[in-house]
C-alpha cells in the first residue's frame, strides 16, 4: 500500500466534526468530566450545558440528553443561507463541519429537529444548499479548463468547507497539476526530460535529469 | 449565521493535533513530526488511564464517557503516526536522500526508514540485480547514491490551502503572478508554493498562517 496524498474517507470528517460544541438539555446528574478535550459540567437536569458532539451523541444514545440544534441549522435560517447562495456568485461562509454535523443531528438525534415535517424539510434544504454549491464549484473549474487566463482568480475558493474540497479533490488536483505541467512559459525553462511510468516514488510521475543519469552511465561504461 | 469560535473550555491541542493530522494526510512531503504537541496529548493520554485504573471506581458514572474520549485519542494518535510511518514507506529512498526531509524524522522513525531501504534493496539484490551478469553492456545498476538522479526534480502536487492569517502577496506558481491572501481564503495551489506558509508556526511558536484542507 502507497501513501496518496488526501485519501481521506467521509468517516473521518465525521470523526473531526465529534469536536463541535453544541448545547445539550442532560435528564441525569453528573460531575464536572474532566477529559482531555477540556473540562464538562456538572450536569444537572434540564440545565443546559456546552459540551463535544460525540458527547452529546454518547448521552443521546443512552437517551440522557436532548440536543439543542445549532442556530443556523433551524429551517428559519437554512433558506436564507440556500437564497443567499443562489444569489451571490462566491460562497457563503458556514461552519466548518456544517454537512457532517449536520448529517450526524439528522441520523442520531432526528427527534430533537421536534417533528418529522421539521427535520424532512431540513434535509431537502441540505441537499439544495449542497447542490448549489456544487454546481458552483463546477462553474469554476469549467472556466479553468477553457483558459489558464483567471486560473488563480478561480482557485480562490473561500468559503468551502473541507467536505466539500474533499468531494473534488481527486478531479481538481489532478487536473490543476496538469495544467501546471503544461504551461508553455514553464516547459521552456524545463531542460529536456523523460517521464518514468507513474508509481516509481509514488503517485506522480517521476522526471528524469537525462544529462545526469546519460554522464553517469558514461562513467560506468 | 454563527461561525465557529474558540471556546474556552476546550483544550485545543485536540483540535491541533488534527489538524496536523489532516496536513500529513493532504501533504505530498513529509511534514516535520509535531513533537510537543503529539507529547502533551500522550501526556494526557496516559494521565486519563492512571485516572481510570486507580481513583475512578468501576461504577462511577463517568467511566464510559472517558473510555469513549480515550478511545478517540488514541485512534487520532494511531491514525497520525500511521500515515507518517506509510509516507516513509512510499518515499523512503527520497527522504534518506534528501537531508531536509530526513531532518523532519524522528530518531526511531529515521532507524525504521533506514532499515525499510535496507529490506528493499536486499530483496532487489536478491531477487533481480545479483543474478544479471556482470560486465553486460545492456544492464547499468546505479549505485544508491545515484538514486537521486531518478528523484522527481519536482516532487510535488496540489493542494487546497486554507489561509489563517493575512498573507499578504504569496506567488503560487498556477498564475502568472503572486496574489494578496487573506485570513479565510482557500486556494489550490502546488504544495512547494505554499509549504512555507504551511511551516511558519516553527519559527515563533505561534499557529501556521496556512493550513491544509
Amino acid at each position: 500500500m502507497s501513501f496518496v496524498p488526501g485519501d481521506i474517507p467521509t468517516a473521518e470528517y465525521e470523526f473531526f466534526a465529534e469536536n463541535t460544541i453544541v448545547m445539550i438539555v442532560p435528564n441525569l446528574t453528573l460531575p464536572v468530566l474532566e477529559m482531555i478535550h477540556g473540562n464538562f459540567g456538572p450536569f444537572r437536569p434540564l440545565i443546559p450545558e456546552r459540551v463535544p458532539l460525540w458527547f452529546a451523541l454518547a448521552l443521546k444514545k443512552r437517551q440522557r440528553c436532548s440536543i439543542q440544534l445549532p442556530s443556523w441549522l433551524g429551517v428559519d435560517e437554512l433558506t436564507k443561507t440556500l437564497e443567499a447562495e443562489r444569489r451571490n456568485e462566491r460562497f457563503e461562509d458556514l461552519p466548518q463541519h456544517f454537512f457532517e454535523v449536520a448529517h450526524l443531528l439528522l441520523e442520531l438525534a432526528r427527534d430533537d429537529f421536534g417533528d418529522a415535517r421539521t427535520a424532512h424539510s431540513v434535509e431537502g434544504l441540505l441537499a439544495d444548499i449542497e447542490d448549489v454549491r456544487h454546481a458552483k464549484m463546477r462553474a469554476q473549474f469549467a472556466r479553468v479548463e477553457l483558459g489558464a487566463h483567471g486560473l488563480l482568480g478561480v482557485t480562490r475558493l473561500r468559503g468551502l468547507t473541507p467536505i466539500e474540497i474533499n468531494r473534488i479533490r481527486t478531479f481538481a488536483t489532478g487536473s490543476l497539476g496538469m495544467l501546471k505541467r503544461l504551461r508553455p512559459a514553464e516547459d521552456a525553462q524545463t531542460q529536456p526530460t523523460q517521464t518514468l511510468p507513474a508509481g516509481l516514488y509514488g503517485q506522480q510521475p517521476a522526471f528524469v535529469d537525462d544529462r545526469a543519469l546519460q554522464a553517469t552511465l558514461q562513467r560506468r561504461r | 449565521m454563527e461561525i465557529d469560535g474558540a471556546d474556552p473550555n476546550v483544550n485545543d491541542d485536540v483540535g491541533r493535533l488534527m489538524q496536523a493530522y489532516v496536513n500529513e494526510k493532504c501533504a505530498p512531503h513529509i511534514l516535520p513530526y509535531e513533537q510537543q504537541l503529539a507529547g502533551i496529548i500522550v501526556e494526557l493520554v496516559g494521565l486519563q488511564e492512571e485516572k481510570m485504573g486507580g481513583e475512578l471506581s468501576a461504577s462511577d458514572p463517568r467511566r464510559p464517557y472517558y473510555e469513549l474520549e480515550l478511545e478517540r485519542m488514541r485512534w487520532l494518535l494511531r491514525a497520525y503516526l500511521r500515515t507518517r510511518l506509510l509516507k516513509i514507506n512510499t518515499h523512503a529512498f527520497t527522504i534518506l536522500l534528501s537531508p531536509e526531509l530526513k531532518s523532519r524524522l524522528t530518531a526511531a522513525e529515521v532507524e525504521y526508514a533506514e532499515g525499510y531501504v535496507t529490506l528493499v534493496e536486499e530483496h532487489v539484490k536478491a531477487s533481480v540485480t545479483g543474478r544479471l551478469k556482470a560486465g553486460d553492456d545492456n544492464c547499468h545498476v546505479l549505485a544508491p547514491s545515484d538514486l537521486a538522479l531518478l528523484l522527481p526534480r519536482q516532487h510535488d502536487g496540489v493542494v487546497f490551502c486554507r489561509i489563517d492569517a493575512d498573507a499578504g502577496q504569496v506567488d503560487l506558481g498556477l498564475s502568472a503572478g503572486s496574489a494578496e491572501l487573506r485570513r479565510g481564503d482557500i486556494v489550490a495551489s502546488s504544495f512547494s508554493d505554499v509549504e512555507p506558509l504551511l511551516l511558519s508556526a516553527g519559527a515563533d511558536g505561534g499557529p501556521a498562517m496556512a493550513t491544509l484542507v
